[in-house]
């Protein structure tokens, strides 16, 4: 049992404030919140000693108030404080009440320890009242809230607490196991109640030992315990007990002569009726039992009745039946068989009536030693209770296993959670990367088609400018070729025929003959010749000079001419003769053919079309305009998608900076627009006759 | 009586030839008269000299090296009828007329047939026609001034490069693309390209370009 103090102070205080309140009438109302909270903690202050009816009345008043108390944690506290007074009050109902409601509040705000406190609350209450299961459920789960909370000290008491239920049950290894626990705990910690446990513990294992009739352990444990409670300078009353257990193991040792020792140094204690009249009675008991069994049976019966009486006035009707036991095996022994057979049945009835199952069991092993004649009906009432007992001792034990196995689960279940927990936070770890990871690749993969688009741009731009370049070359090659022919048609037809008639007339000079004027009229004729030939090579020399043919004209109508080739798309090319084009900018040249290439194939792939009209044209503001007509299926130009073809030419057109349009009719045919600014820039053409030069 | 010399002379221009007929014919010589024979084109020069080898063989025969326009197929010249002669008729005596002057051909021609002379047309005229003759007659050869330019470049050249060289030189310098050359040199082209690098280092012009080269090559009368 242990008590709260944490707020005994601050009440006291605000008692001290509320007294001088209560007494006059007509002090301002404060809020009426804060009014309540000062009541129930003045409620809950009140001692139990002075006035127990307005003790009590002040605990009702305070549990209802708690009840429709809104703030959690104060309901949670008031509650909490309520279950333990009422638990000290013996009031069962009203303490139900109070720890179920200290419970539940606890777990809203999330207070173990307030959980604990419930818990523990309720197991004292069950093991008062001998629901063992319930209080060692309630003892279990303190136990393993204490022992979350790291409170060692109080998880050991739990400990205790379980393994003492556990013994009342008969489940004497596991409870052994427990107090051992508790002890090692105890051991390990510095509290100042240390050794009071410690001397509980072994206590405890003392009995246990007992019961398992490891008699010598049990005197063992039991001498610990003493010594425990030498250090702590222990109450008499602690000593009295020790003594009264170490005599019960003699006597069950059938060491007669020891216990009885035993149990008259206890019976010594001063003033143990008073002060334990439970133990006096048991102490009494037992001292007359020994000394019955140690064959001095002076004053037995006495003893016996005062131990009998005792026991029934305090109601303890475990020991009483087995003071109605001992009795009846006293008569028994004296031969009084009428009065041996009346107390084994007040025994039997006491046993039952206790529960004590066991006790139930031995009385009726006396009875059918006193009772011989109905000793079949005994026997077999004897079988019957045996193996019942035996069932529900094993159904206990299952039941006890479970809850050991349920709060075994919750740990395990807590620390799967806590991996769970992990291998979520693993997994998000993991996402995160992979999710940065796929930006990066997916930025990167996007950087590498810009880069491609731009690679493939600039390859194609390479393949024009070769094709540019060939196509100069083509046509220097093609006026050199027509030169050579020039060349050669004056040297074959002009030069060697004058070299002809020259000679000829040379040889006629001097000759007169009719042959020879002959000859001489028709070397003139071919001078004449001669001359035609001339005058014709000389038109087309100047031909020659005087056409200007535009590499760059040239190569884009053999684009068109080689479309016309392999196609059905006839071409219309209008271009002013007077401009220079190959002059223009080599960016200019190669993206604007580009990008009639492009809208070639556009017209052939998509608009089929039949006829295309390229025009050229260069306004005063230096735009050249570049349309591109076609007479084929036309297109939506809104609703679609630029497509790569679009977004070359776009991009390209930027890249002159320019502009450019597209329209189309369905049905009708499609036009495309270029706006290039050119910038005539003497410069380059200077920079490069200085390099000739 | 005086005796007679006969000259055949092979000129796809009728005329040209001709001319020569009556300038030789109207010539007066000391020791004899002259009788010239015409042929015009290859294959009737060809005939005639054949003829000759059967019957009688001409004293001189001057060949015009061009006897086929230059854009027709067949491109036999001169130089063929030329070897021709020497071989059915190694005793008469060959002029080439030709109206190359540039000192590749000639010197090509020269070593491919040895001619007795060879006359630029541009330089033909009466004089230099006897001229011709009686030096072919007597003492060969007869160079005309170009043809003579042309020989004495050549022996005055240190550099010795052969024939390939030579040929790839002179198709540069009549424009010829060095993968239209494998026609006329039979070489790869590679080997034509570091044959001129070659030449390039050994005129002096390593860096420069093809036009250089030409330049100096013509300078040093390669071509």
């Amino acid at each position: 049992m242990w008590v709260k103090t944490k707020f005994s102070v601050t009440s006291s205080f605000l008692i001290a404030i509320l007294f001088l309140s209560c007494g006059k009438e007509s002090t301002p109302t404060p809020p009426q919140k804060a009014v309540f909270t000062d009541s129930i903690s003045y409620w809950l202050s009140s001692k139990k000693g002075s006035d127990k009816a307005v003790y009590i009345k002040n605990l009702q008043k305070a549990l209802s108030a708690v009840e429709i108390e809104p703030n959690d944690s104060l309901k949670a506290r008031y509650a909490s404080q309520l279950s333990l007074k009422y638990l000290n009050l013996n009031d069962s109902l009203a303490f139900r009440k109070a720890n179920k409601m200290a419970l539940l509040w606890a777990k809203k705000i999330k207070d173990s320890e307030k959980m604990a406190e419930a818990h523990w609350d309720a197991a004292y209450f069950f093991e008062k009242r001998n629901v063992i299961d319930s209080s060692y459920y309630c003892y279990a789960k303190a136990h393993e809230l204490y022992k979350s909370l790291g409170n060692d000290y109080n998880s050991a008491r739990m400990l205790y607490g379980m393994s003492a239920v556990l013994s009342t049950i008969k489940d004497y290894t596991t409870a052994e196991t427990y107090a051992i626990q508790a002890v090692e705990i105890f051991n390990s910690l510095e509290h100042e109640k240390k050794f009071n446990r410690l001397k509980s513990c072994y206590n405890q294992l003392g009995i246990i030992a007992n019961n398992l009739k490891d008699y010598n352990k049990a005197l063992e444990y039991h001498k610990k315990a003493l010594e425990y409670l030498e250090i702590m300078d222990g109450d008499e009353i602690d000593l009295a007990r020790s003594n009264n257990n170490i005599g019960a193991v003699y006597l069950a040792q059938g060491n007669y002569g020891l216990a009885l020792e035993k149990f008259l140094t206890t019976l010594k204690t001063d003033s143990l009726y008073q002060k334990n009249t439970g133990l006096y009675a048991k102490a009494l008991s037992n001292c007359g039992y020994s000394q019955f069994k140690t064959g001095d049976t002076t004053n037995i019966r006495y003893k016996f009745n005062r131990a009998i009486a005792i026991t029934d006035s305090i109601g303890d009707l475990e020991s009483l039946s087995r003071s109605y036991y001992t009795m009846s095996e006293f008569l028994l022994f004296k031969k009084d068989t009428l009065g041996a057979r009346s107390y084994a049945e007040k025994a039997k009835k006491t046993a039952q009536q206790s529960g004590n199952s066991l006790r139930t069991l031995e009385t009726l092993e006396l009875l059918t030693k006193i009772d011989s004649d109905n000793g079949p009906t005994y026997f077999s009432e004897y079988v019957q209770l045996n193996d019942s007992l035996q069932i529900a001792e094993r159904r206990s034990r299952n039941k006890f296993e479970r809850i050991r196995f349920e709060t075994n689960e919750t740990i395990a279940e807590n620390v799967l959670l806590s991996k769970q927990n992990q291998i979520w936070a693993a997994i998000a770890g993991v996402l995160l990367l992979l999710g940065i990871a796929a930006y990066v690749i997916i930025d990167q993969r996007r950087k590498n088609e810009k880069l491609r688009f731009e690679e493939e741009q600039q390859k194609t731009n390479k393949q024009i400018f070769d094709l540019l370049l060939s196509e100069k070359s083509k046509i220097e090659e093609g006026k050199k070729s027509a030169q050579k022919r020039i060349s050669e048609e004056l040297h074959d037809a002009v030069q060697s025929r004058l070299q002809g008639i020259r000679m000829l007339l040379l040889g006629l000079n001097k000759r007169n003959t009719p042959e020879a004027i002959e000859e001489r009229s028709e070397a003139i004729k071919e001078l004449k010749r001669v001359q035609e030939e001339v005058r014709a090579i000389s038109h087309e020399l100047s031909h020659a000079a005087y056409q200007r043919i535009y590499s760059f004209i040239s190569t884009v109508q053999e684009l068109l001419n080689l479309a016309k080739k392999n196609t059905q798309l006839q071409s219309n090319f209008i271009f002013d003769e007077t401009f220079d084009w190959d002059d223009l900018d080599s960016d200019i040249k190669i993206n604007v053919y580009r990008i009639i290439q492009e809208s070639v194939q556009n017209c052939i792939k998509y608009a089929e079309a039949e006829l295309l009209v390229l025009t050229f044209d260069v306004n005063g503001e230096n735009i050249l305009h570049v349309t591109i007509e076609d007479n084929g299926k036309g297109f939506r130009v809104k609703g679609r998608k630029k497509g790569i073809g679009m977004r070359n030419i776009n991009s390209r057109v930027k890249k002159l900076n320019g502009k450019w349009k597209i329209q189309s009719e369905i049905g009708i045919g499609t036009t495309v627009i270029l706006y290039i600014p050119i910038l005539k820039t003497q410069n380059t053409s200077e920079t490069i006759q200085m390099k000739i030069a | 009586m005086k005796n007679a010399v006969k000259i055949l002379s092979v000129d796809d221009h009728r005329m040209t030839a001709m001319g020569y007929k009556y300038i030789l014919e109207d010539s007066v010589f000391d020791n004899f008269t002259v009788h010239v024979d015409v042929a015009t084109g290859y294959d009737e020069g060809q005939e005639r000299i054949e003829f000759s080898s059967r019957s009688v063989p001409y004293d001189i025969i001057l060949l015009d090296i061009q006897l086929f326009p230059p854009e027709a197929k067949d491109q036999r010249t001169g130089e063929d009828l030329g070897k021709l002669a020497r071989q059915l008729v190694p005793e008469s005596s060959v002029v080439f007329m030709s109206s190359f002057s540039d000192s590749y051909r000639i010197n090509s021609i020269c070593q491919a047939v040895d001619p007795e002379g060879y006359m630029v047309k541009s330089e033909i005229d009466e004089l230099s026609l006897i001229e011709m003759v009686k030096t072919v007659l007597i003492a060969p050869p007869y160079y005309t001034h170009l043809a003579l330019v042309a020989a004495r470049k050549n022996i005055s050249q240190t550099y010795k490069i052969d024939e390939h060289d030579r040929a790839i030189l002179y198709e540069l310098s009549i424009g010829t693309k060095t993968k239209d050359m494998r026609a006329k040199v039979p070489v790869s082209m590679a080997t034509i390209d570091n044959r001129k690098r070659a030449l390039k280092l050994l005129f002096g012009v390593k860096d420069k370009n093809d036009l250089a080269l030409i330049e100096e090559a013509r300078n040093r009368g390669f071509i």
